[in-house]
C-alpha cells in the first residue's frame, strides 16, 4: 500500500515538474504559432525524462544515495562544483518564472497586479515549507494538481481535427518560421527536461527509504507520472491550437493565454485555468526550492530533510530561505514573466549536458546502479536528445534575441 | 586503498549516525622509502574552497576565512579515529559537541531560531 | 576532463555557424517585415475582440477584461511607435499606423464600456476590431501575392 501511495510522488513530480508555467508557455505558444506540428517534442522530451526520473529513482533504492549526493561521491568536488552552480543560476530563473507565474494567476483573478503578488507567493511557498513535512508536496499539491485535467476536458471539447493532432506527434519540417519553430523546440524541451526533478524524486525517494524491492514500483511511478504530465502539456497545445491559431493570434502575455478555455467552458474555463497556473506554479516553486537545498545540502554532506525539525537541519532550510527570498524581484520589477519564462526554459536546454551527462555516467558505473546499470536504450536516448537540444539552444537563443522571432 | 577514489569527498557520519560533511581534504604522511599514510581528515574551512580553480577559489577562499565561522580553519579529524570506511566513512567523533558543526550550529542559532514559529 | 578538451574546437564552430546564421537572419527584406507588423496587427485585433467579447458573454471578470485590455492597449501603442520609426514604405506605414491607433482606441473604447457596465454598446467595437483584423488579413494576402 505504502508503495501505490508512492504513486503520488510520481504524480506530484509530474504536476509540479510538468505543468507548470514553463510547460503552459511553451505548449501555448507552440500551439498558437504552429498548430499541432509541436507535439512531438514533447512526446520526446517526455520520454527522456521518464528514462531520467527512473534512472534518478533507482539509483536512490540501489545505493542509497541522491544523485547529488553520488554525483559528488564519484566526481569529487572539483567536477561536481560546475553541475552546481551552473544548475543554481539557471534554476533561479525558472524559479523567478513560476512565481511570475502564479503571481500572475492570482491578477487573473483578483485584478490586482502580478508585481504586487510575487513576494507573497514566495512568502508562502516558504511557509509552506518551513511548516508543512514532505507529505505536504507529495500528497496535497496532486490533490490540488488535479484541477489541471481541465485542460484535457477542454481539448476534447474544442474537437480538434485528431488526424491532425496524431500527425504532430512526429517531426514534420515547419510550415514557416523556422527560427521560431526551432526556438519553441528547445523551450518545450527545456520546459519538459527540467534536471531539478532528478534531485527532488531521489530526495523523495531516500526520504521514504526506498530499497530494490522499490524497483518496479518506481519504474511504474517514472512511467504513469511523467505520462500524465506529458499528456496535459499536449492538451494544452491542442487546445491553444484550436482557440489561437485559426484567430492568428500570437500570444505574447499570459492574458491572452488565459482566454485559452473560456470558449469551450465559460467561466469555468477561466477560472480553472487560473487555478491550474496557480497549483502547477506552486507545485514548482516548492519542487525547486527543495530541490536547490537537496543538491546544496547533499553535496556539501550537511544534515538534510524535509521531514526533519528545521533546528536539526539549520543549513539546508537557510538554503531554500535564501532562494525563495531571492526569488521575487525580477517579477517585482516589472520583467514580462513570459520573457523569463521563456529565457529559463530555453538556458535548461542549453545547460542540459551538464547537468546530465555526470548523470548517466554514474548510472552506468556498478560501484553506485549495483547489477542495474542502465540499459543501452536509455544511455542512447536520452544523451541524444540532450545534445540536440543543447546544440539547438546555443544556435536558436541568439536568433531569437536578434531576430525577435 | 586508493586515496583519492574512496576517501576523498564522502559523507562523513559520527559516532550517533548523523551526517558531519564530507571530506574536503587530507594530509598526509609521507616517510621516505614508506607508503604514504593519512594523517588527518578535513573537513570544511578553507580546504574545499582552495580546491576551486584561480580567482574563484582564491575569491571564496577570502570570504570564508573573513567571514567564516571558524575562521577558515578546517575541522580535523585524526585517522585513528575512523571508524568504518565504506561508502560512506564513519568517524568516533560526536559531531554536534566537537566543532564540526559550528556553522551548522551558528545558523541554527542566528538565524533559525529568529524566525518566528520555529 | 575530456569534454573541456573536446571544446575548444567545437565551440569556435559553433560560433562561426551562429554568425553566419545571425547575419542571414538579421536583413530582413522590407516585405517580409511588413507582413510581420500586418500579423502582429492582426494578433492585436483578434486578442482585443476576444476579451470583449468574453466580457460581453460574462465569460470573464471585469477585472481581468480590464487589464488584458490595458496591457494591450499599451503594447499596441508601443508597436505603432516601432512602426513609425521603422523603414517601411510609406503607404504600408500609414495602413499599419491607421490601423494599429483603431486598434488602440477600440481598447480604450471597451475599457470605459467595462468601467460603466454598458454591455449593450460592445457590439459595435467588436465590429470594428474584427473589420480591422480582416483589413489587415487581406493586405497581407495582396503583399503575398506580389
Amino acid at each position: 500500500m505504502k508503495k501505490l501511495l508512492q504513486l503520488t510522488l510520481g504524480i506530484v513530480t509530474s504536476i509540479g515538474g510538468f505543468l507548470e508555467v514553463g510547460s503552459i508557455a511553451s505548449s501555448s505558444q507552440a500551439g498558437a504559432s504552429f498548430a499541432y506540428q509541436l507535439i512531438w517534442p514533447i512526446v520526446l522530451g517526455t520520454i527522456v525524462l521518464i528514462f531520467l526520473v527512473e534512472m534518478s529513482g533507482r539509483l536512490a533504492a540501489v545505493s542509497k544515495l541522491t544523485v547529488s549526493g553520488a554525483m559528488r561521491d564519484r566526481f569529487g568536488f572539483d567536477y561536481f562544483v560546475v553541475p552546481l552552480a551552473t544548475l543554481s543560476i539557471v534554476i533561479y530563473l525558472v524559479l523567478a518564472a513560476e512565481v511570475g507565474g502564479a503571481a500572475f494567476a492570482l491578477q487573473l483573478v483578483t485584478g490586482i497586479s502580478y508585481r504586487w503578488w510575487a513576494v507573497p507567493v514566495a512568502l508562502f511557498a516558504w511557509f509552506l515549507l518551513w511548516k508543512g513535512p514532505f507529505a505536504l508536496v507529495e500528497r496535497w499539491v496532486p490533490l490540488f494538481g488535479l484541477v489541471t485535467l481541465v485542460f484535457i476536458v477542454g481539448a476534447v471539447k474544442l474537437g480538434p481535427d485528431w488526424s491532425a493532432v496524431a500527425h504532430g506527434l512526429v517531426p514534420t519540417r515547419p510550415s514557416h518560421d523556422k527560427a521560431h519553430y526551432w526556438f519553441l523546440v528547445v523551450n518545450i524541451l527545456g520546459a519538459t527536461i527540467a534536471p531539478y526533478l532528478m534531485y527532488f524524486y531521489s530526495s523523495g525517494a531516500v526520504e521514504g527509504k526506498w530499497d530494490e524491492s522499490y524497483l518496479n514500483i518506481n519504474r511504474f511511478i517514472a512511467v504513469l507520472g511523467m505520462s500524465f504530465g506529458g499528456l496535459l502539456a499536449i492538451a494544452v497545445l491542442v487546445s491553444s491550437a484550436a482557440v489561437f491559431y485559426p484567430a492568428g493570434v500570437k500570444l505574447e502575455g499570459y492574458d491572452q493565454i488565459a482566454l485559452m478555455l473560456t470558449g469551450a467552458l465559460g467561466s469555468w474555463g477561466f477560472y480553472l485555468f487560473a487555478a491550474s497556473l496557480f497549483i502547477g506554479c506552486l507545485g514548482a516553486i516548492l519542487e525547486i526550492a527543495l530541490a536547490v537545498a537537496y543538491m546544496t545540502s547533499q553535496g556539501l554532506g550537511w544534515r538534510w530533510g524535509q521531514d526533519e525539525e528545521p533546528r536539526q537541519v539549520p543549513r539546508f532550510v537557510l538554503v531554500y530561505t535564501a532562494l525563495l527570498a531571492l526569488a521575487p524581484w525580477l517579477i517585482v520589477l516589472g520583467i514580462s514573466p513570459l520573457a523569463v519564462t521563456s529565457l529559463s526554459m530555453a538556458l535548461t536546454a542549453a545547460t542540459l549536458p551538464v547537468a546530465i551527462i555526470p548523470f548517466i555516467v554514474l548510472m552506468n558505473d556498478p560501484v553506485y546502479a549495483g547489477k542495474h546499470t542502465n540499459g543501452w536504450i536509455g544511455n542512447v536516448v536520452v544523451v541524444f536528445t540532450i545534445v540536440m537540444a543543447c546544440i539547438l539552444a546555443v544556435v536558436t537563443i541568439p536568433l531569437q534575441l536578434l531576430g525577435g522571432g | 586503498m586508493h586515496i583519492v577514489r574512496d576517501l576523498l569527498d564522502k559523507q562523513l557520519i559520527d559516532v550517533n549516525w548523523q551526517h558531519m560533511g564530507r571530506i574536503d581534504g587530507l594530509t598526509m604522511d609521507v616517510p621516505p622509502g614508506e607508503q604514504p599514510r593519512i594523517t588527518t581528515l578535513c573537513v570544511g574551512g578553507t580546504v574545499l574552497t582552495r580546491r576551486l580553480p584561480g580567482f574563484v577559489g582564491r575569491w571564496a577562499s577570502a570570504l570564508v576565512e573573513r567571514y567564516g565561522v571558524r575562521r577558515g580553519v578546517p575541522f580535523r579529524i585524526p585517522w585513528s579515529k575512523v571508524m568504518r570506511v565504506d561508502r560512506v566513512i564513519r568517524v568516533d567523533v560526536n559531531s554536534d559537541e566537537s566543532g564540526a558543526m559550528a556553522s551548522s550550529h551558528w545558523v541554527r542559532d542566528h538565524i533559525i531560531d529568529r524566525i518566528p514559529g520555529a | 576532463m575530456r569534454c573541456a578538451r573536446h571544446r575548444g574546437v567545437g565551440w569556435s564552430g559553433v560560433v562561426i555557424a551562429l554568425v553566419a546564421l545571425a547575419v542571414s537572419g538579421c536583413s530582413r527584406s522590407p516585405r517580409d517585415q511588413a507582413k510581420k507588423a500586418l500579423e502582429s496587427l492582426h494578433s492585436w485585433a483578434v486578442s482585443t475582440h476576444m476579451v470583449g467579447e468574453r466580457w460581453m458573454e460574462g465569460d470573464v471578470p471585469d477585472a481581468y477584461a480590464s487589464k488584458a485590455l490595458q496591457s494591450f492597449g499599451k503594447k499596441v501603442r508601443k508597436e505603432r511607435g516601432k512602426i513609425a520609426s521603422g523603414k517601411l514604405p510609406n503607404d504600408m506605414k500609414q495602413f499599419l499606423a491607421a490601423g494599429f491607433d483603431s486598434t488602440a482606441r477600440s481598447a480604450d473604447s471597451l475599457l470605459s464600456i467595462i468601467d460603466k457596465r454598458e454591455k449593450s454598446a460592445t457590439a459595435d467595437i467588436l465590429k470594428q476590431l474584427a473589420a480591422q483584423a480582416r483589413a489587415a488579413d487581406s493586405v497581407k494576402e495582396r503583399l503575398g501575392a506580389e
